[in-house]
């Protein structure tokens, strides 16, 4: 089957990928400044990385060694969001049956291939956009911009931190693309960079330095306290789904690239089914 | 494969069904061997039932074991995400209160908008057990610090000043001549311990009385 990945889809996945940082990325008054920083170096690694790729896709050694590769960003990934959902929803579940469950749900999405996966990531990387912005509109009158902190000392280390998270998944994605979309992957890379930067930017100035430093989620910790009037008080929910959609995304695009060397058209694979 | 999920998601997610039991308030005093917390349980047995509020404490030397002793109270899961009020007693304020604004902080059921004030001239369970309604004392406090009468500090808001420079202000409640819930001043902390009390006058606030 001819896969067709329109550059709007290719920008939307890409965005996915900084979105999902949202939820784990621990905040101090250096986290805005680099966010921006290492979103912007992960576009212009992975630009390069998507002009390349559909020269690497002739050869089968890079796209096992590629397939191998995907498996640190996607374990993860799924370990990651699996703890976030234990230690804030499900505190009684276990911990394997968490990673089995959304591994069960990332597999079957990327059983539907690439293409699907970056079509549904349009919309969810709106709703997620729409959904941060009306939270850090929500909390806007609460910010104290005497919080805000100038670039310092700890700046590189973070930038290091997000760059190990975000750049492995970034560049696999980036050199399986099926089409040369260097322009998409650095637009949605950029674009999930600045809302990333941005709403720890509002969890700083919302929650203080000192405050942010010593939650385990504060991100998802500042969004609780946004409200509508008494009667929508644990925005924090609202917040959160959009970006664990965002992270199954991530983890079904990286499936896609994990099975790719087993596939015979580009990243649909038929579970338990040969392929028509 | 879709087959398995259904399963898979019935047997991960039936547990979300646990009985449950909300808490509007927490007070917390001193004893001769430690602490005593007593939390404000909200109790509705069906839905034409009025909330009404239960009481339940527990003795211990740290806020984990405080907690654990009122769940073993109870059949169910003690449910901390509507707690909107701690109340603590002056002698509680006396020691530092940053270990207890850092666990509170990190703990993901409490909710960083909680509200914490300290309690003048007695024990901070008697305050919380002086009104028959549930979220009275929430509901009193957001009015002051929306007009200004008592300092508007949340939990996140305690904890970042409390951290910056130890110096904090929090609002001050005591029982009137009726017994009644009343706003009582400010409470200043100095080294994050309690170190005086200010009344309206002196902070330039609107008087209480």
């Amino acid at each position: 089957m001819h896969e067709r990945l329109f550059p709007r889809w290719g920008a939307a996945l890409f965005a996915l990928l900084p979105l999902s940082e949202i939820l784990y990325l621990p905040v101090d008054g250096q986290t805005m400044y680099a966010a921006a920083l290492a979103g912007l170096l992960c576009a212009l690694l992975c630009a390069a990385g998507a002009r390349i790729a559909p020269t690497l896709r002739g050869y089968r050694v890079p796209g096992w060694i590629l397939a191998l590769f995907t498996l640190w960003p996607l374990t993860r990934s799924l370990a990651r969001m699996a703890l976030f959902l234990q230690r804030t929803a499900f505190p009684s579940r276990p911990l394997w049956g968490l990673v089995l469950l959304l591994t069960v749900c990332s597999l079957l999405a990327a059983s539907s291939g690439l293409n699907r996966c970056a079509m549904w990531a349009l919309p969810v990387a709106w709703v997620a956009g729409g959904i941060l912005l009306l939270s850090g509109i929500l909390t806007l009158r609460d910010l104290q911009p005497t919080h805000w902190q100038p670039p310092g000392g700890t700046l590189a280390a973070q930038t290091r931190d997000i760059l190990s998270t975000l750049l492995p998944a970034a560049l696999t994605l980036s050199l399986a693309l099926p089409a040369r979309l260097s322009g998409a992957a650095a637009r949605g890379l950029a674009a999930g960079s600045a809302l990333l930067a941005l709403i720890s930017l509002r969890a700083v100035l919302l929650l203080g330095p000192h405050t942010a430093a010593l939650l385990p989620y504060p991100n998802f910790s500042a969004a609780g306290l946004a409200a509508i009037g008494d009667f929508a008080r644990h925005g924090e929910v609202f917040f959160a789904v959009p970006l664990l959609l965002c992270e199954l995304g991530r983890t079904a695009a990286l499936c896609c690239v994990l099975l790719l060397p087993m596939t015979s058209s580009y990243g649909v694979f038929h579970l338990w089914k040969k392929d028509a | 494969m879709r087959r398995l999920l259904i399963p898979l998601l019935l047997a991960l997610l039936c547990g979300c069904a646990r009985e449950v039991s909300p808490v509007s308030a927490l007070a917390l005093d001193r004893t001769e061997s430690g602490y005593r917390m007593t939390a404000e349980v909200v109790r509705q047995d069906s839905m034409d039932d009025p909330a009404a509020p239960a009481y339940l404490s527990a003795t211990g030397r740290d806020l984990p074991e405080l907690i654990r002793g009122i769940e073993n109270l109870l059949p169910g899961e003690l449910y901390l995400s509507h707690a909107q009020v701690l109340l603590i007693s002056e002698e509680v304020a006396q020691d530092s209160i940053l270990a207890l604004a850092d666990y509170l902080c990190r703990d993901p059921d409490v909710r960083l908008s909680l509200r914490v004030a300290v309690v003048r001239d007695g024990a901070a369970d008697a305050l919380m057990r002086a009104d028959d309604e549930v979220f009275a004392l929430s509901e009193m406090l957001d009015r002051a610090a929306d007009a200004g009468t008592l300092p508007d500090m949340p939990l996140y808001r305690a904890a970042e000043v409390l951290h910056a420079d130890g110096t904090a202000i929090l609002p001050a409640l005591r029982l009137d001549e009726f017994g009644q819930t009343a706003p009582a001043g400010t409470a200043v902390f100095a080294n994050a311990r309690l170190s005086c009390f200010l009344d309206g006058g002196e902070i330039g606030g609107r008087a209480y009385a």
